[in-house]
This record gives structure tokens, C-alpha cells and sequence, in this order.
């Protein structure tokens, strides 16, 4: 029975998908309901789980941005979970990055490793940041974009892209004792 | 199971921002695609420098055997990228030692020619250096392309994609590089015409894996949706 219900999923998510890529957006709502939980679950058992929702909006993100990739003659499940170890491995290293970086910039007095106590100390104070303020930090320090670029990606305007990463800044000084 | 929280503010947006895409076609297709323009801007490109033995060289079955397993492994090397740029289709071990066997089979054939001519005379160096720009020059415009190409993937193994675009462009500049160069001397073509695809694809390797998870899956792209 199990099974059955299994395989019958397997074939609604492939004719959904198939839809998707017509542009149909009633099956992008179904298909992305049913597939959320196991994705959260196939996430919180690779990441922080305080970063779930950041995990989770790129693993999002980047199935709708190579939908096109997906063969509708094959499973689904083999291409979801590919691209959410993916997203998942990236955005590791990119919080190690992240962590380290902006050490230098913001409290160059925490010493910080990989895993020593000053990477948790940043990473508790990045947890103590809103997204937005995260967001803000990971595009104008790591990525190093200007503030047209970041303003761009944030869905914002250059001007207050600048003023979301000084508050960000003023937030992450606070929260380091820096 | 739980969702996340951002989970129906996700939906609304993705869902808002759906045109319709036209799905990739198969890799095989697409390397056969991607041969056909480099292979013709190549056979322009090398058709009034044809090595003078040129017309006798066709005659050798061993020659034109070499010169197909070079483009089959252009060929090879080009599916497996495209492959890799799909992202529940990994490279299998098997294919790639299937194209790692036929460019060394192309090698040991070149190997074993028998009758060559002798080496040619005067400074080999500088001779191998021409050699060596005319294969990055022959192998710049198919590379570009294959780049392009996979950059409309999804490649979960950003490093294996670009180490294969840059032995696929490389080894299809060696097959137009075997028409125009008259030196058959095996020291010659390995270490100037060959060697070069194995560092070529190295830099590759290092450039894709900088690039292509960056365009497609990292949330970083410059054609990504705004941030939610």
C-alpha cells in the first residue's frame, strides 16, 4: 500500500513538474506544498537548524531557477534531493566564510577559527540578526557587491541597501561586545 | 513534519514569477550541437594551412583512426560535461574511463604509426610553442561556447563540468592541430598538442568550479530572482 501511494506520488510530482515548466503556477503551489516537508526534514538533518529558513529560501530559489534542467522522463526525487545537498554543502562554507570575514572587518580582536570559540561567538551573534541584516552583511562583506548590486538582489533601492548594512553592522558590533 | 515558516511567502513569490521554460535537451544532443559550429569555424580556419603531406596523410587508416578517436573523445568529454551540469546526473566512473581510453587510444596509435616522417629539423622549442598557440587559439571559441552551454545548467559538480569543457575544446583543437601541423613526431604532438588539453583542463576545473555553482544554484547568480 505504502508503496502504491509512494509511486503515485512520485507520478503527480513529475506531471506537476511538467506543468511547471508550461508556466503553470497552480501546480508550482502544489508541487512546492508537497514537496516542503521533506525538504525541511532533508535540510534540519544537514544544517544548523536556526538556519533552516535561509537553507530552505535558497534550496527554493535554486529549484525554481533550473527548473528547466528537470527531465520530466525521469523521477523527481533524485533532482530535488541533488540540488538541496548542494545548496546545503554551499551555504556551509559560506557561513565559514562569512564568520571569518567579517571578523576581520567588524571585531578583529575575537580570534576566530573554523570551529574555535570566537567562529561560535560570531555565529550566535549572526543568529541574533534579523535575515534582512544577515542578508545585508553576507552581500556587501562576503560577496563583496557594491550597493547597487546588493540593493538589486535585496529587491531595494542602493540607498537603503547602504542603510540596512550599517545598521547590520551597528547590530553585529553590539552583539560581539566589539 | 513541520515547514518553515518563510515556506507560504515562498510559494506566493516563486509562484508570481513563473514563465514558462523550455526543458534542456539531452546531453548527448547538446554536445553534438555544441561540435558542429566550432568543428566548421575550425575546418575555416585551418583550410589554407593544411600540413603538405596533407592529401597522403588521408590515406593512412591508422592517421584517420587517430584523428576520429580525438573527436570522439571531444565528443565524449562535451556529453559528460553537459551531464554534469544536470543535477541528478552525475559522471560515472565507467564513461569517464571510457573517454580517457579512447583519447589514449588516439595516443598509442599515434605511438605506433608505422612509417612516419623523421622529426622535423630546427628548434623544436620554439616550433612546440607555435604549436601551442595555435591549439589555445583553435580551442578558445569551442570552450567559450561549451562554457555558455553549461551555463545554462545546474551543475552540482562545478569542478568535474569545467575540467570536461576545457579537455572537450581542447581535444577538438588537437584534431583540427593534427591537419595543419606536419610534425607527426610522437615527443612533439604529446607534449605540445596533448599535454596542453590536461592543463587546459585543470584551469578549467579551477574556473568552473568558481562559476558554474555561482550562476545556477548558489542564490548568487546575476540572473537570479531578487531575494525573498
Amino acid at each position: 500500500m505504502d508503496e502504491q501511494d509512494s509511486d503515485e506520488r512520485a507520478l503527480r510530482r513529475r506531471r506537476w513538474m511538467r506543468q511547471v515548466q508550461r508556466g503553470d503556477e497552480q501546480a508550482y503551489r502544489a508541487l512546492l506544498d508537497d514537496i516542503g516537508p521533506s525538504l525541511a526534514a532533508f535540510l534540519r538533518s544537514r544544517t544548523d537548524g536556526r538556519d533552516l529558513e535561509d537553507v530552505y529560501q535558497e534550496a527554493l530559489l535554486a529549484l525554481h531557477r533550473v527548473r528547466h534542467t528537470y527531465d520530466t522522463r525521469r523521477p523527481f526525487e533524485p533532482w530535488l534531493f541533488a540540488i538541496a545537498r548542494f545548496v546545503a554543502v554551499s551555504y556551509f562554507r559560506r557561513q565559514t566564510r562569512m564568520r571569518r570575514e567579517i571578523v576581520g572587518e567588524v571585531a578583529p580582536d575575537v580570534a576566530v577559527g573554523d570551529d574555535g570559540p570566537g567562529a561560535l561567538q560570531v555565529s550566535e551573534a549572526l543568529h541574533g540578526l534579523s535575515r534582512t541584516e544577515r542578508e545585508a552583511i553576507r552581500l556587501l562583506q562576503v560577496e563583496g557587491l557594491s550597493f547597487e548590486q546588493a540593493a538589486a538582489q535585496m529587491g531595494t533601492t542602493p540607498g537603503a541597501a547602504k542603510v540596512r548594512g550599517h545598521r547590520a553592522y551597528k547590530a553585529l558590533r553590539r552583539l560581539l561586545g566589539a | 513534519m513541520k515547514i518553515p515558516r518563510n515556506h507560504p511567502e515562498l510559494v506566493n513569490r516563486l509562484a508570481a514569477d513563473l514563465p514558462p521554460v523550455s526543458q534542456l535537451g539531452t546531453p548527448a544532443m547538446r554536445a553534438l550541437v555544441w561540435m558542429v559550429l566550432p568543428a566548421a569555424l575550425a575546418t575555416w580556419a585551418v583550410a589554407g594551412h593544411l600540413r603538405a603531406d596533407f592529401a597522403a596523410r588521408l590515406q593512412a587508416p591508422a592517421f584517420l583512426l587517430e584523428l576520429g578517436l580525438l573527436a570522439a573523445g571531444a565528443w565524449l568529454s562535451a556529453w559528460l560535461a553537459f551531464r554534469a551540469a544536470v543535477p541528478d546526473r552525475r559522471v560515472s566512473g565507467r564513461a569517464l574511463c571510457v573517454a580517457v581510453g579512447v583519447v589514449a587510444a588516439a595516443t598509442v596509435i599515434l605511438l605506433l604509426q608505422p612509417g612516419r616522417p623523421p622529426p622535423m629539423a630546427g628548434d623544436s622549442a620554439a616550433r612546440g610553442l607555435g604549436c601551442l598557440e595555435k591549439t589555445v587559439a583553435l580551442a578558445g571559441v569551442p570552450w567559450l561556447l561549451v562554457v555558455l552551454t553549461l551555463r545554462r545548467g545546474g551543475s552540482v559538480t562545478p569542478a568535474a563540468s569545467g575540467a570536461l569543457a576545457g579537455a572537450a575544446a581542447f581535444l577538438l583543437a588537437n584534431v583540427a592541430m593534427r591537419l595543419v601541423c606536419p610534425n607527426d613526431a610522437p615527443a612533439h604532438v604529446v607534449t605540445w598538442h596533448l599535454l596542453p588539453v590536461v592543463a587546459a583542463s585543470m584551469l578549467s576545473a579551477a574556473l568552473g568550479a568558481a562559476w558554474f555553482g555561482r550562476w545556477a544554484l548558489s542564490g548568487r547568480s546575476s540572473r537570479s530572482p531578487r531575494s525573498l
